[in-house]
């Protein structure tokens, strides 16, 4: 009875994770549910076909492969599974939990239950599907292939499940736990973002290291070979200049040496490859000993070599890191569950400040503009430092800066044409306003319920466009100056083009705000909050939102270009250095843009109070 | 007769759906309307075409003289009114001051009476002692009540509150009646919609009740009691549903449940 009862329970529970998991992609609409069904099916085909891939190669190329073959496959397969496994991690810490445990514990389900639900809960997922299949088939293949002791594989894959599953499991609690603070909530992603980032830049950094090395090593010993040749070549000359040697006979001499040395050549490439491949192979080795994920394939290596001991070894160690792991998980979900936690218990010390200290910031008013477009430029700046999806936003131009920068100074043969180098820092302040386009297209995304209070208040709606360009203006113009001036150590360029990109990042600022305050109007998005998730996606604005990014950030650095390109093109034609043209061609820009901006944000003023009860449904009225 | 709030054939169609339907209204300065009805009624929808956030289908609204869907009048109309929205209006990134000090400068008001106004009314509202949290981590309660101290903050001649009580506790719940009893004394009007109809007895000088999106009533409170209580004349207006609970005659916690397991049995599952 009792079983059966749990049993019941445990059913209903899938049941409603199931119905949870439909609904919400029939909420998406038809063309959600036509996608999502050929996901699941492409997903089902994927898995059996990934089954029978790892038999058929397992039972077949295996059977021959080499130790360090079957070593490379399973860590190509481990390291794989776990990256796919963190991009899925970092998926779900965006998105807010199917199916919570505070929602269970009502319910006359023990917490014990509740915790294993929830953790098995965790294992439906593309990596899941894709890769375990895959493993076990493979692992069934090299059984087939190679004997009975390859059956530590499957303890080996299961305790190495086991492993990560809990791992994340504990992980994940913990950065929820932090995340239930909201205020902490985008500040976790936005760094794990960054990590992850910095993580999967971690193989290019360690090739680039290694080709690098090798390069110098290679070139220092062709050196040597291309000296020898010369040598020879001179000897050879002497000789028949003084009669000792017909020049056929030289020809040939010469010719026999120039073939030894291409042998040597490439005896000693395939000798420098092998050792690579060695080294290489024994790196992999010292990491897969000393990094418990890493256990599978050495485990599975080691019984291909004709030991279980480590095998066996290994799959109980990762057995009780993971109860050990779940342990943890368990007890920190009683703490909070059952109320019982020390952390909490722990008053925060609050430093009291002046009582309106923090609002003063608000009280001040900026030069050449009214006290209400004052209100909100600093309102829209404050609250958008704190936002944490402005955070994540703010982030990305920089890890792509650093990673581009990265990728330029670890390549020796990329070299930049002077005439092309004024044109990378418009690259730079391009490739910042893309990166901002969910704030500067979108500029009421993020205040949801806050627009309603821009409705009610006695302002004039061009003052709010005003304000909210304003209120971006800092962190689009600092980061755009901090990375052209980071940029001029890399790749300097002379004074007047560097002063001249500089007048260029508030133009450039301005046509993304004539574009932006538009695109606000017309296509605004709910964005979910401390996400830059849409809440209630449509097909036109994120239609729009994609031809920004792809055209319109393009289009509207078209004057940019045509200010830099054309002293380039009067050089060329006058063929005598013509002065500070770029940077003259930058100021009148700028004067251009200015008074264009100001004559169309007054119209984009009126468009905006004949369409804010539109805005507002869409950016405030959405459930959460 | 000096009127602060007036629709004519006041009327929000969403869809095939009429939610308000030739909704004729009459508020005088001075009063504080309670604008009455049950769930789904169109109360909220009526405060949001009035307040200038939901765009009416047909109708007319003069509110202080003038209609805030006309561009010329909508701004006189909102420097004069403050507004508790349904959904609220704060920005999730900002502290209890800065939310008011951004609306006081809204209203352009001088610093130093936004700062000694914040102050009182925050105080007054029991939320001093969180200032160094953002909106986003109040909860409901307390984002109401900072909303409504913003409402107040401009001391405007209207003010518009859907829902004030909800969420809120019974301290401030009093000092909320309190203060909207002295401020209507001053002269200004309150127009306030709400369920707890012993807050709306204790408080409204006037009534209007709206169901099915029509208008039912609208009179002084003392008329429309005629010696009964609001609950009572409430309910006769709007339909009584009580009759349709009798037939729950197996709800009496007896405990009688055939499906439900013993109390010994423990309901662990499988782990």
């Amino acid at each position: 009875m009792n079983l059966k009862n749990n049993f019941t329970q445990l059913k209903a529970l899938w049941l409603l994770r199931y119905q949870l998991t439909v609904n919400q992609i029939k909420k998406g609409g038809k063309a959600n549910v036509v996608i999502s069904f050929i996901m699941i099916a492409l997903g089902l085909v994927s898995s059996v076909s990934a089954f029978f891939t790892g038999l058929i190669g397992g039972s077949f190329w295996f059977q021959e492969a080499s130790i360090d073959t079957i070593s490379m496959t399973w860590n190509i397969i481990v390291v794989a599974f776990l990256g796919m496994w963190l991009v899925g991690l970092m998926t779900e810490l965006q998105q807010t939990e199917l199916m919570s445990m505070d929602k269970l514990l009502h319910l006359p389900i023990s917490l014990r239950g509740a915790f294993f639900l929830n953790y098995t809960s965790s294992f439906l997922n593309t990596t899941f599907i894709l890769f375990v299949p895959m493993m076990i088939g493979l692992a069934f293949g090299m059984l087939l292939a190679r004997g009975s002791l390859m059956a530590i594989s499957i303890p080996l894959i299961i305790a190495f499940l086991f492993l990560i599953t809990t791992l994340t499991y504990q992980l994940r609690g913990w950065l929820g736990r932090i995340m239930e603070n909201k205020r902490n909530r985008g500040t976790v992603i936005a760094f794990v973002t960054v990590f992850f980032v910095g993580l999967s830049q971690v193989p290019h950094l360690v090739t680039t290291t290694m080709d690098r090395r090798k390069d110098v090593s290679e070139k220092a010993f062709e050196e040597v070979l291309d000296e020898t040749r010369e040598a020879n070549l001179i000897a050879a000359e002497a000789l028949i200049e003084h009669g000792g040697a017909e020049p056929s006979v030289s020809r040939v001499w010469l010719d026999q040496l120039d073939n030894n040395l291409a042998a040597k050549k490439r005896d000693s490439r395939k000798s420098r490859k092998a050792e690579l491949w060695k080294t290489v192979q024994k790196s992999v080795r010292t990491v897969d000993a000393y990094f418990p994920p890493g256990w599978l394939p050495l485990g599975i290596v080691r019984a291909a070599e004709g030991s279980l001991i480590f095998g066996i070894a290994t799959s109980i160690a990762m057995g009780l890191i993971g109860l050990l792991s779940l342990a943890f998980s368990y007890r920190s979900a009683m703490k909070k569950y059952t109320g019982v936690d020390s952390k909490t218990k722990k008053k925060r010390s609050v430093t009291q400040a002046e009582p309106g200290l923090e609002s003063k910031y608000l009280l001040r008013r900026l030069p050449l503009v009214s006290d209400q477009v004052s209100a909100v430029a600093l309102s829209t700046h404050r609250s958008t430092l704190r936002a944490p999806e402005s955070k994540m936003l703010l982030v990305l131009p920089v890890v792509l800066f650093v990673v581009g920068m990265t990728f330029y100074m670890g390549s020796d043969e990329l070299v930049i044409p002077s005439a092309i180098r004024p044109f990378l820092p418009i690259g730079l302040i391009t490739m910042t306003m893309f990166s901002l386009t969910g704030m500067l297209c979108n500029q009421f995304g993020m205040d949801r319920d806050g627009f309603r209070c821009f409705m009610l208040s006695p302002i004039d709606r061009v003052d709010i466009f005003v304000g909210k360009n304003i209120g971006l203006a800092p962190l689009a113009l600092g980061l755009c100056t901090l990375m052209i001036v980071a940029g001029q150590f890399v790749v300097p360029q002379n004074f007047f083009s560097f002063l001249a990109t500089l007048v260029q990042i508030p133009a450039v600022y301005l046509l993304y705000c004539i574009m932006g305050n538009s695109a606000s109007i017309y296509f605004p998005m709910g964005i979910k909050r401390s996400t830059m998730q849409p809440a209630n996606p449509k097909f036109i604005p994120m239609l729009v939102m994609m031809l920004i990014m792809m055209f319109g950030i393009v289009l509207f650095a078209i004057p940019t270009l045509v200010s830099c390109g054309l002293p380039i093109v009067l050089n060329f034609l006058l063929e005598t250095p013509i002065g500070p043209v770029y940077l003259l061609f930058s100021l009148i820009q700028i004067v251009t843009t200015y008074f264009c901006y100001r004559w169309i944000v007054k119209r984009q003023g009126e468009w905006l109070w004949k369409r804010e009860t539109l805005v507002l449904d869409t950016v405030a009225n959405f459930p959460e | 007769m000096n009127i602060a709030i007036e629709t004519r054939g006041l009327t929000k169609h969403f869809d095939d759906f009429c939610a308000v339907e030739s909704v004729n209204l009459t508020v005088e300065r001075g009063s504080l309307y309670g604008f009455l009805g049950p769930n789904g009624a169109g109360k909220s929808t009526t405060i949001k075409m009035l307040t200038g956030i939901l765009s009416p289908s047909s109708g007319e609204i003069n509110l202080l003289g003038g209609n805030p869907w006309v561009p010329q009048d909508a701004l006189a109309i909102k420097r004069r009114t403050g507004v508790v929205p349904e959904d609220l209006a704060l920005f999730d990134n900002l502290t209890a001051r800065e939310y008011m000090t951004f609306i006081g400068r809204m209203h352009l008001m001088e610093p130093s009476t936004i700062i000694s106004r914040t102050e009182e009314l925050l105080n007054l509202l029991k939320l001093e002692g969180v200032e160094k949290k953002l909106a986003v981590e109040y909860s409901h309660g307390m984002k109401k009540k900072l909303a409504l101290a913003a409402a107040l903050l401009p001391n405007p001649d209207l003010l518009f509150l859907d829902e004030p009580f909800e969420g809120v506790d019974a301290v401030t719940a009093r000092v909320i009646r309190d203060l909207l009893g002295n401020y209507v004394s001053r002269g200004s009007t309150v127009f306030v919609t709400s369920h707890v109809l012993e807050i709306v007895e204790r408080i409204c000088t006037h009534v209007g009740i709206i169901a099915n999106g029509k208008l039912v009533e609208q009179t002084s409170l003392d008329q429309l009691r005629q010696g009964n209580s609001l609950e009572r004349r409430f309910l006769e207006l709007v339909g009584n549903p009580e009759t349709e609970t009798a037939n729950l005659d197996w709800l009496d916690g007896g405990g009688t449940a055939e499906q439900s397991p013993p109390a010994e049995q423990d309901t662990e599952l499988p782990s």
